[in-house]
């Protein structure tokens, strides 16, 4: 083991990096920004990957180590993919983001460049519902696993979730996209009316349609109970009687 | 007559060794996963020829409920997500806020706060020793040793924060009060106590032939692969790569102080041990002069703070060397009093993803070495 002494310490020039791109990339169309530390580049995200592959690969810009790899929703304007570079050789970073509109939003993945984004796009993805086309192994993350919620988008409800174990989980899934997902109310309302008429069209593999009605009408009567309770505590609480 | 017998040369037969492999389930509750963290090995006999980790167990959603509190509301979430290194989380939190609300926290501010991380650097280095020493086999020796230095510290940051966990002390443009009286005192006295407790623990570990024979060449990692992997921190400087943000990107006041970075050339178990005794006894260089030179008097809150910050459109990756590596927090502003965006950056995710990079043809008993010289938090893991 040997110990180094510090080297003098560079100091970043941003308004550089952004030559270096044109430079290195002169077809390329891009956007520079400075944000309060790092230059942020925003590039279309059919780009993406080439930008990245050139920013790791050409010699000028080097930029080998993917530090830090999300997104920010932005609502009714999309969500935006967001990459910090780092060059170990010439000390200096990049910030490079990309806007994805539209109902599915999707990527190139860039696991073949940065390993290390492996881990970090399928965060993104279960978080916020960004595919990433080519990934090795889209699976869920940090959530459990068949659990198909984005809860890091703006649409999904702080804490209007919790509901008892076994319903909320169901409810969550696949029937009810991020964009169309209703209020806590309408869906105390759905699933009042779901109970009322045996629904068909949930294709829950081998249960008889009887008992999937009853398991529904159980179901939804467990929720109604829950916020119920829940309503009457927050009364309660509030001294409303 | 007895029937003859006869002696015939033993045929030896040619049979291929049918083997399977197997599944063997490590965690969640498992006291070498350190935490809640679940991994899958495929085994072949004893070699380890696939893995596949779980986490997640500890997912709290801090990033979602930062967003729906203010700036300083969330300050909270960053002492319980690397634990280990609560001061350490809480300054990139505080310096990425008043960054973005453009605060400038007072001088005599930065050096507590320096101060206390790099005590909390210690603390955390100490952790692993202790825990690390566990894995590989001195049951309960190096443990009860480190145990007793990090005591110490905690007692310290006890007599400063009035907690010996969750200090939620620093502040956006300073720190929540005036250190206790003896700071300066205590903190040289600890600095001293600190050495010699390094030293016996270097004693006890560093040379033992068990230590050696089971960590050299275990868990190679090579520079290129780790830089790949987004690996920084101790890791990637036991890589040979020597890259540290304290120096890299100056933030603070650290281009005041000498210190060396120590770099391993093997990049193995081994030398991520080693890299972290060295910076423990780096942490106490930089103390020590900061204790020295740290003004006796002056405010240690900024002037004229708003009640409600509400710092103007904008975004900031703050990023600084916690213990572990970069930890970084990605903040974007919309205006308003709460942040649109808050992502936190955990060195352990990154370095945890080359888990599997390192383990794959190792022996199984050198897998829960491997996992520890990653020194994972896994309340930063999964946050």
């Amino acid at each position: 083991m040997t110990t180094q002494t510090d080297a003098a310490p560079s100091t970043p020039e941003s308004g550089g990096v952004a030559d270096l791109y044109r430079e290195v990339l002169p077809m390329l169309d891009f956007a520079a920004e400075e944000t309060k530390i790092d230059l942020a580049l925003s590039v279309a995200p059919d780009d993406l990957h080439g930008v990245i592959a050139a920013s790791r690969d050409d010699a000028r810009l080097s930029m080998d180590l993917l530090r830090n790899l999300t997104a920010v929703d932005w609502q009714d304007e999309g969500i935006e993919v967001v990459y910090h570079l780092y060059s170990l050789r010439h000390r200096h970073g990049v910030c490079i983001k990309t806007r994805l509109t539209g109902e599915a939003p999707s990527i190139a993945t860039i696991t073949d460049l940065h390993m290390g984004a492996e881990w970090a796009e399928r965060e993104v993805r279960e978080m916020f519902g960004v595919e990433f086309e080519g990934h090795p192994d889209p699976r869920n993350l940090l959530l459990d696993e068949d659990l198909d919620i984005h809860p890091l988008l703006k649409s999904h409800p702080l804490a209007e979730i919790e509901l008892p174990q076994g319903v909320d989980v169901e409810y969550f899934t696949k029937e009810h996209p991020p964009d169309k997902r209703p209020s806590a109310q309408e869906a105390a309302k759905e699933a009042a009316a779901a109970a009322q008429a045996p629904a068909e069209k949930k294709a829950a593999s081998d249960l008889t349609p009887e008992e999937l009605a009853a398991k529904r009408a159980a179901q939804s009567e467990r929720v109604k109970r829950a916020r119920e309770l829940a309503a009457a505590r927050r009364r309660e609480l509030r001294g409303e009687g | 007559m007895a029937e003859q017998v006869v002696m015939t040369e033993p045929v030896a037969v040619e049979r291929e060794f049918q083997t399977v492999d197997m599944n063997i389930n490590m965690g969640p509750q498992h006291p070498s996963t350190h935490g809640v963290f679940r991994m899958v090995l495929t085994v072949d006999g004893e070699v380890v020829k696939d893995v596949i980790p779980y986490i997640g167990y500890l997912h709290r959603g801090a990033e979602k409920l930062s967003e729906a509190l203010d700036y300083r509301g969330s300050l909270g979430f960053q002492d319980r997500t690397d634990y280990l290194a609560a001061f350490c989380n809480e300054w990139v939190h505080v310096n990425a806020t008043e960054r973005l609300a453009g605060i400038e926290a007072p001088e005599r501010a930065e050096y507590v706060r320096l101060i206390l991380s790099e005590f909390n650097r210690v603390l955390s280095h100490l952790m692993f020793a202790g825990a690390f020493g566990t894995d590989v086999g001195f049951f309960g020796t190096a443990f009860t040793w480190a145990f007793k230095e990090r005591e110490l510290i905690q007692d310290f940051f006890e007599a400063v924060t009035g907690d010996r966990m969750m200090y939620n002390y620093f502040r956006v443009g300073g720190l929540a009060w005036e250190p206790h009286e003896t700071f300066v005192e205590d903190g040289h006295w600890l600095v001293e106590r600190l050495r010699a407790g390094v030293a016996d623990l270097d004693a006890l570990m560093t040379r033992n032939e068990i230590m050696i024979a089971r960590c050299r060449d275990v868990g190679v990692l090579s520079a290129e692969d780790a830089v790949n992997h987004g690996v920084t921190g101790p890791m990637l400087r036991a890589s040979g790569v020597a890259f540290d943000l304290r120096v890299d990107e100056p933030y603070s006041i650290y281009d005041r102080f000498e210190w060396d970075i120590p770099v391993g050339d093997r990049g193995d178990v081994y030398d991520r041990f080693l890299v972290r005794m060295e910076e423990m006894r780096q942490s106490l260089r930089i103390v020590e002069q900061a204790l020295d030179q740290m003004p006796g008097g002056g405010p240690i809150v900024a002037e004229g703070l708003p009640a409600r910050l509400r710092p103007a459109p904008a975004e900031i990756y703050q990023r600084q060397e916690g213990p572990r590596g970069e930890y970084g927090i990605y903040m974007v502003s919309d205006g308003s009093d709460k942040p649109w965006r808050m992502k936190v950056r955990s060195p352990c995710f990154h370095n945890l993803s080359a888990l599997k990079q390192m383990t794959i043809g190792s022996y199984i008993a050198d897998a829960v070495i491997i996992l520890g010289s990653v020194d994972i938090v896994l309340g930063e893991v999964d946050r």
